[in-house]
């Protein structure tokens, strides 16, 4: 097997199709269908199949997706080990909601801007176990999430701690201060989806100070949510970090009490991480506790 | 004791003779006669005294009417509350959505919607592509999903409800490819080689339809970032990484955050419909889809089909920023 057929195989992946991909590769789109199949009698499976636009990952497909990426991942290391060159390198990164934009956007833009060489993926799982799986299998190297992880199996870095706090419709805010959670007995809230921190914290933390709400609307579209606030549904928990793009929307923020924070870092599994992921964990640790850590 | 006889009895009562209250009650006569004596039987006591055809109710159907009122007042709340537990107080609704069709349309009708059945809680699933959309819908895990078209043929549902034009976005520094004219489109061939923060492989739509308007004009962009969280896409188009493809919900936030927001030239529009399996709807979902249909423009007697038939509304462009 040639590790072209892999990155063939990847480059079909991220471009949705076999026309797009060999216009991005520069390649013929016949000598890129001649070696996905060649990959695809070598796996002993079709990997593809089509879709309306394009082509979509057969179950074999997906299997193959994380080794096929931490394969690349260990052949660049190699090249690069032995004084070859490895060409423009690749960082997939996957984090929960609201994670991947807070710091997530932040974060990889200031990446991306200081490594124009790195290309940069920002996948979404939304529960711990699923984003954990994805850290695992090698689909993607580094997992930003909540911490701690239930996995064990993964090294951790802490980053920083998010606070929820209450966004209100301006009309229908309570006056300035900590808001006692108790306050909220009986009342209506927009609450994230089953299976998020956030979510398992508040329903905790609710449930310790004997305080019954009711979710009417489920989302962790955090925008959706601001959207469905600022209409008057119900109040909803958002993160400290979010806070300002919340007023900047018209909502009015307040702090809770007790404080609920969660805090958060990034995984990744036991082995040498690539040059571009350990350039990453050390921008996120600048980034975490520098300066711009206040503007998040 | 049939509850309906007391029912009968009011309506006697009300109009004094057989004829009138049976025509009220929409009953044959001897029915409504028959209805009254087996009451009396059943009470043991005789309610009316005839004179003619007029009825008088006795002291006994006197003292009748108030209880009787109530209990036909109690028959009234048990059954609406069962149809609350049946119909629109009970159990959630799950919705499928696509991010970019979660901000636009479906916050209006959600919020829409929670004002008028805030006893039905909606929960909103963000599935990561197509295929796990059809399965929500498919397993029954959700029983509406909106989706740009086309939809992946699973034997499900699908009716068109509207189009949406698709923006550029585009950092606020002068580097960009702006045009002169703020509030002229954006051509797409000026594009070509820009930085672009892009969605990542998922939803084919409206990936494909972008795509192919920028084969279209022969446009490579080049894409800096690959994300799946949208809401990360504005905040790292304004820190100046690159442009970006969204709706008009989007368009006006990245206005608001002073990025620069053109429509393309030619434009792209991208059509969205609702999906949902062929089986009945539930209640609260046939009044979603109603509120759903209103919000995008639709025509409500359209939904009363019900699910066999296909509503098909010509395009219409949503909302401007």
């Amino acid at each position: 097997m040639h590790a072209r057929q892999i990155s063939y195989f990847l480059a079909v992946v991220e471009h949705g199709g076999f026309g797009r991909a060999a216009a991005a590769l520069q390649i013929a789109q016949p000598s890129l269908s001649q070696s996905v199949r060649t990959l695809e009698r070598d796996m002993g499976a079709d990997l593809f199949r089509r879709a309306p636009h394009g082509v979509v990952l057969t179950a074999a497909g997906r299997a193959l997706l994380g080794p096929a990426r931490q394969l690349m991942r260990d052949l660049a290391a190699a090249r690069d080990a032995v004084g070859g060159t490895s060409g423009p390198s690749a960082i997939d990164i996957v984090a929960c909601r609201p994670l991947g934009t807070y710091p997530g956007a932040a974060l990889v833009a200031s990446f991306a801007t200081q490594h124009p060489d790195v290309r940069v993926r920002l996948d979404r799982a939304d529960l711990d176990d699923r984003l954990a799986a994805l850290v695992r299998d090698g689909s993607c190297e580094l997992g930003l999430t909540y911490l701690p992880n239930p996995r064990m199996d993964l090294a951790t870095i802490e980053l920083g701690v998010h606070e929820l706090m209450l966004a209100f419709p301006p009309d229908d805010a309570p006056p300035p201060g900590r808001v006692p959670l108790a306050a909220l007995a009986g009342t209506s809230l927009i609450g994230a989806h089953r299976g998020s921190r956030a979510r398992a914290l508040v329903e905790s933390e609710l449930r310790n100070a004997g305080v019954r709400t009711r979710v009417v609307v489920e989302a962790s579209q955090r925008d959706m949510a601001i959207d469905l606030v600022a209409a008057g549904v119900a109040a909803t928990f958002v993160v400290d970090a979010t806070e300002a793009a919340t007023r900047a929307r018209g909502l009015e923020v307040r702090p809770v009490d007790p404080p609920l924070r969660m805090p958060f870092g990034l995984i990744h599994r036991h082995r040498p991480l690539s040059d571009a992921a350990k350039a990453f964990v050390a921008h996120a640790q600048e980034y975490a506790h520098g300066p711009a850590a206040e503007q998040a | 004791m049939d509850l309906r006889r007391l029912e009968y009895f009011l309506a006697v009562v009300q109009h004094g003779q057989v004829t009138s209250a049976a025509s009220a009650l929409r009953v044959a006569q001897p029915s409504l006669s028959q209805a009254i004596k087996a009451l009396e039987r059943d009470l043991g006591v005789q309610l009316f005294t005839r004179e003619g055809r007029t009825l008088r109710p006795t002291r006994a159907g006197r003292a009748l009417v108030e209880p009787a009122r109530r209990v036909l007042g109690d028959l009234d709340t048990a059954r609406a509350a069962v149809a609350d537990v049946v119909e629109l107080a009970a159990g959630w609704l799950d919705i499928a959505t696509h991010d970019l069709l979660g901000r636009d349309p479906l916050v209006a009708a959600i919020a829409t919607f929670h004002e008028k059945y805030a006893g039905i809680p909606v929960r909103v699933h963000s599935p990561r592509d197509e295929d796990e959309l059809i399965r929500l819908l498919a397993d029954g895990r959700c029983e509406l999903g909106l989706a740009y078209l086309p939809v992946p043929d699973a034997g499900l549902t699908v009716r068109p409800l509207g189009s949406q034009e698709i923006w550029v976005v585009l950092p606020p520094d002068a580097s960009s490819p702006a045009p002169v004219d703020q509030h002229a489109p954006m051509p797409i061939a000026a594009l070509h080689e820009a930085p672009f923060v892009d969605s990542m492989r998922g939803f084919a739509s409206p990936r494909g339809v972008i795509a192919a308007a920028l084969r279209e004009e022969k446009v490579l962009i080049r894409p800096v970032v690959r994300t799946r969280h949208r809401e990360s896409i504005l905040p790292m188009v304004v820190a100046g990484l690159g442009g970006a493809f969204t709706n008009s919900a989007y368009a006006r936030d990245a206005a608001q955050a002073g990025a620069v927001v053109r429509r393309l030239e030619p434009s792209v529009m991208c059509d969205f419909a609702l999906v949902h399996r062929d089986a009945t709807l539930s209640p609260a979902a046939r009044a979603f889809v109603r509120i759903l249909l209103d919000v995008v423009g639709g025509q409500t007697d359209l939904v009363e089909a019900g699910a066999a038939g296909d509503v098909n509304h010509p395009d219409q462009e949503k909302s401007d920023p």
